[in-house]
């Protein structure tokens, strides 16, 4: 799903994103509330975005069904993109990350099915 | 009339050098070059040399006396047709006598004429299957019997109407007729002029009956029908017509209309195909509308993807 000119276009906000991960993007997974009270080998990641009010051609949109998540470590393959199927909530937590840098993207989705353009992406890195 | 003569002969003798008028004193003459002419089947007419001195003469048909003339020719009517008579006439004078007869003709009168030819035939198909012919009748002194019906030459019926209706004959056909008259003698007229007609065109197959059009979808619409009823030919299929345009034919009993506008409405009718390919009436008309077009437009992309603050 990557497209190299995505990728491109986004590196150089790689440093602001990384500053709002250490701003408290990234949680560690397991018991406990936010802070880790042991060592951790995998993290969370907590994901929001603006549901879209049109439709590709600018006409009202009153079908959306939900969105697809899609994200990968920045220097995998673009075959390697993980896709997770979520509803209508503009928000998600990914869980089960290794330490790395991270791009994520989202679309949406109407009833029939039509899937819309990949959000712009966004780096996180994730790590301790 | 022998003893007459005998008598001239003797006052000639015994006047001897005395003038005496022969019409008063001698028998006429016999008339000469009798000759006799048929004229028509009931009559002869009969023409002879004048003979000097004579009032008149008398005509004899087969040796007996049937009438007087006042000049040299006789006309014998009320004869029967094809009939031979022999004929002699004799010059009678002023005294009433008669001389000698004529020599002998023989004559036969004409036979009776065949009926007139049949006029006016007139031929009209009535269907893929029938002609019918009418004519005038033929005149006839003895009466028409009936007329002879030919059909290319052949002859196919006789009649003793004025009409005929010729049957069981092949669609789209052209046929030739003539009409003759035969009489109550069994004599027949020559062949009137011919008339043809030619068959109309076998009528197609009923058209399929309940014939349906429902939208499938933005882009097709099902057509399905029912078989005619009874026909003269098998059906063998079905032309289908949408908004009056042939689109398709089908040995089947429904239809497939793909590739049609959303939202659309057509009109589509039918017909049957009978085995010999001839179509039939359409079927009255249906029509339907495509379904309202499918959205194939995304939604926009999400905006604002960022991570969550905590």
């Amino acid at each position: 799903m990557w497209r190299e000119r995505d990728m491109r276009v986004n590196v150089p906000m790689l440093g602001a994103a990384l500053a709002f991960a250490f701003a408290g993007g990234c949680t560690p997974d397991g018991p406990g509330t936010g802070i880790p009270t042991h060592p951790s080998d995998t993290w969370s990641v907590t994901l929001e975005w603006d549901a879209p009010t049109t439709d590709a051609v600018g006409r009202p949109l009153d079908d959306l069904s939900g969105y697809r998540l899609y994200y990968r470590e920045m220097d995998a393959d673009a075959g390697s993109d993980v896709m997770i199927e979520l509803g209508a909530d503009t928000r998600v937590t990914v869980a089960g990350l290794a330490a790395g840098d991270y791009l994520f993207a989202v679309t949406a989705l109407d009833t029939l099915g039509n899937e819309s353009d990949l959000s712009d992406p966004l780096p996180v890195q994730v790590s301790p | 009339m022998r003893p007459l003569r005998f008598t001239f002969a003797a006052l000639l003798i015994l006047t001897a050098g005395t003038l005496v008028q022969p019409s008063a004193v001698f028998d006429p003459g016999k008339p000469k070059d009798l000759t006799a002419k048929a004229d028509g089947p009931h009559a002869v007419d009969l023409d002879w040399k004048n003979v000097r001195g004579s009032e008149g003469y008398y005509v004899y048909r087969d040796g007996s006396r049937v009438g007087s003339a006042e000049n040299s020719d006789y006309r014998d009517e009320g004869l029967q047709p094809a009939t031979t008579y022999v004929y002699r006439v004799s010059a009678f004078d002023d005294d009433g006598d008669e001389g000698d007869q004529s020599n002998a003709v023989q004559v036969t009168t004409d036979p009776l004429p065949g009926p007139s030819v049949p006029a006016h035939l007139v031929a009209s198909a009535a269907g893929p299957y029938r002609i019918d012919l009418a004519w005038s009748p033929s005149d006839s002194e003895v009466g028409v019997a009936f007329y002879r019906v030919l059909r290319d030459g052949e002859e196919i019926s006789t009649t003793g109407d004025t009409s005929y209706s010729d049957s069981n004959l092949e669609p789209e056909t052209e046929y030739r007729y003539r009409v003759s008259a035969v009489d109550a003698l069994g004599n027949e007229s020559d062949p009137s002029e011919p008339a043809s007609a030619t068959t109309e065109m076998e009528p197609g197959p009923p058209p399929p009956r309940n014939l349906s059009a429902i939208a499938e979808s933005s882009t097709q619409i099902n057509l399905a029908w029912s078989p005619p009823g009874a026909s003269a030919h098998p059906v063998q299929g079905y032309n289908v017509y949408r908004d009056g345009e042939a689109i398709g034919f089908v040995v089947s009993t429904a239809f497939a209309d793909a590739g049609r506008s959303p939202a659309t409405t057509y009109r589509y009718t039918a017909s049957s195909v009978d085995t010999r390919g001839v179509e039939g009436e359409l079927s009255d008309e249906v029509s339907a509308t495509t379904d309202a077009p499918t959205d194939v437009i995304p939604p926009s992309a999400p905006t604002g993807l960022r991570l969550a603050g905590g």
